[in-house]
């Protein structure tokens, strides 16, 4: 039986956090949410490496450049190598540029299409699957 | 006319008066249900929404974004509304198609001829939010409207739904319309970036623009400059631009001034000549900065020159200008240090300081 992807949405916005959330769980996905980088965090610990994907949005300035994908590459164990893609409302080149100096894998300008942030999830997943073969799931 | 037929009257006149406001209550009650029900209503209709986003080829979801009174349209409009804010393309689409089948667009085109100007300004913000080109005619129309606010609100959302086809007739605005909404207009302007230059510039050039378009034209080229640097490759500019750098307007030479700072080429230093000599200080000190943005090193002589300038402010923009120039300017202000008295050889000696060299006194 195919293994149910898993992503982990991390945005104070409830809307967002739903359109994004509802779109992937008709994909299939099993959809964990979290409204702060501690409440990812915590939930990147206890999923012990199951987590496929985190799609979070974050202001730079405000949480002191883009923390939670530095904080995800700080863990220890397989969730370190999670991809994250940002979702962000600022899309100057210097400003994707920080955001995957930090870590992230992938960037999204906000407002934003479905269908691109689906395409985006599923780049990063190729690019750490060739990155790392052994993390490739079925 | 005796007691008895007064009182009746009264009593009458009163009475009405009571039954009517015992409507407006009971019908104020009825349109606005309890907070639950508006609440479990909205749900509904998030629910809804947000499955058409995540399946859109689905029609299941789509039925159900009905309504039958005026508070259940309020609350599908918000939930529309607040998810088109947040998104593009067709997830954009889904939310405008949406705000079109349910009826809600229509209903906020009549809106726009309301008598009351509240209903007007919401109409207005809904459809610059709804994400349909077909609300762009609507809007250019809002912006005869004799309401301040509703001119901002529908200047606002033609840039939001990025109305190319409208930049020539918002530059037009700038003639007619109030100071206040001239800033609506141009933040609009600014909002569609190098798309608004040709228009921008034309107007500039134009020489049947009124001062006051002269003006705010003017602020918009400054504040959209040349993202793609092609104004400047085509040398395209300071052809347009000259003439407002001997406008009778003291403003209006000032703005000129800034606006090809940011567009001009290096060959329009020499339309500069006059603005360094303008009588009016901020004229000269627009041009101080705008010649080292344009030129580089060919800027020295002239902001050497300006150094001297009577105006505080004018002499020290022109030697931040020429800091800005590296190591030739640097140059450029030692020897001037050497020749030069009073203003000029102070601003020679902070131009010094500030690159780290030292000066024997």
């Amino acid at each position: 039986m195919q293994r149910q992807k898993h992503i982990l949405v991390v945005e104070d916005d409830a809307l967002a956090r739903g359109i994004v959330g509802r779109r992937f769980a008709r994909l299939g996905w099993r959809v964990s949410e979290a409204t702060s980088d501690e409440g990812a965090l915590e939930t990147l610990a206890a999923a012990a490496g199951d987590i496929d994907v985190v799609v979070t949005e974050r202001m730079p300035l405000a949480f002191n450049g883009f923390d939670l994908a530095r904080r995800i590459r700080a863990l220890q164990g397989p969730a370190a190598a999670t991809p994250v893609v940002v979702l962000s409302g600022l899309d100057r080149p210097s400003d994707i540029a920080a955001v995957l100096a930090s870590g992230a894998n992938g960037f999204v300008s906000k407002p934003f299409d479905l269908g691109d942030l689906e395409s985006e999830v599923a780049r990063v997943m190729v690019l750490r699957d060739e990155a790392d073969p052994k993390a490739a799931r079925p | 006319m005796n007691f008895a037929v007064v009182s009746r009257v009264v009593v009458a006149f009163a009475s009405a008066n009571l039954a009517l406001v015992a409507y407006i209550v009971l019908r104020r009650l009825l349109q606005h249900p309890s907070d639950p029900k508006r609440e479990a209503c909205r749900a509904r209709y998030e629910s809804a929404l947000d499955d058409l986003l995540a399946a859109p080829g689905e029609s299941e979801a789509a039925s159900l974004l009905t309504y039958d009174d005026d508070w259940e349209a309020e609350e599908l409009q918000g939930a529309i509304l607040s998810r088109a804010d947040l998104l593009r393309g067709d997830s954009l689409e889904i939310m405008t198609r949406a705000f079109v089948d349910s009826g809600l667009f229509e209903a906020r085109v009549k809106d726009l001829g309301h008598r009351r100007v509240w209903k007007r300004r919401l109409a207005a913000d809904a459809l610059g939010r709804c994400g349909s080109q077909d609300a762009v005619r609507h809007l250019v129309l809002c912006m005869r409207d004799n309401d301040d606010d509703v001119r901002s609100i529908a200047a606002k959302g033609l840039g939001k739904l990025r109305a190319v086809s409208a930049i020539e007739y918002l530059v037009s605005l700038f003639r007619d319309i109030a100071d206040r909404s001239c800033v609506s207009v141009a933040d609009t302007l600014i909002s569609f970036g190098s798309e608004a230059l040709p228009a921008l510039l034309a107007a500039s050039g134009d020489p049947g623009s009124s001062e006051r378009t002269l003006y705010w034209v003017l602020r918009c080229l400054e504040s959209v400059g040349d993202p793609t640097g092609a104004v400047r490759a085509a040398h395209e500019a300071g052809s347009h631009i000259a003439p407002a750098l001997s406008h009778e307007s003291d403003r209006v030479r000032a703005a000129a001034a800034a606006a090809l700072g940011r567009l001009g080429a290096p060959s329009d230093l020499g339309l500069l000549r006059d603005a360094f000599e303008d009588p009016v200080a901020e004229v000269r000190r627009q041009a101080a900065a705008a010649s080292g943005r344009i030129a580089g090193v060919d800027a020295i002589p002239a902001l050497l020159h300006l150094f001297a300038d009577p105006d505080f402010d004018v002499s020290y923009s022109s030697s931040r200008a020429l800091l800005s120039l590296g190591e030739p300017a640097v140059d450029a202000a030692q020897s001037l240090a050497s020749t030069a008295t009073g203003m000029a050889y102070k601003r020679a000696l902070e131009v010094l300081d500030s690159a780290g060299r030292t000066v024997a006194l």
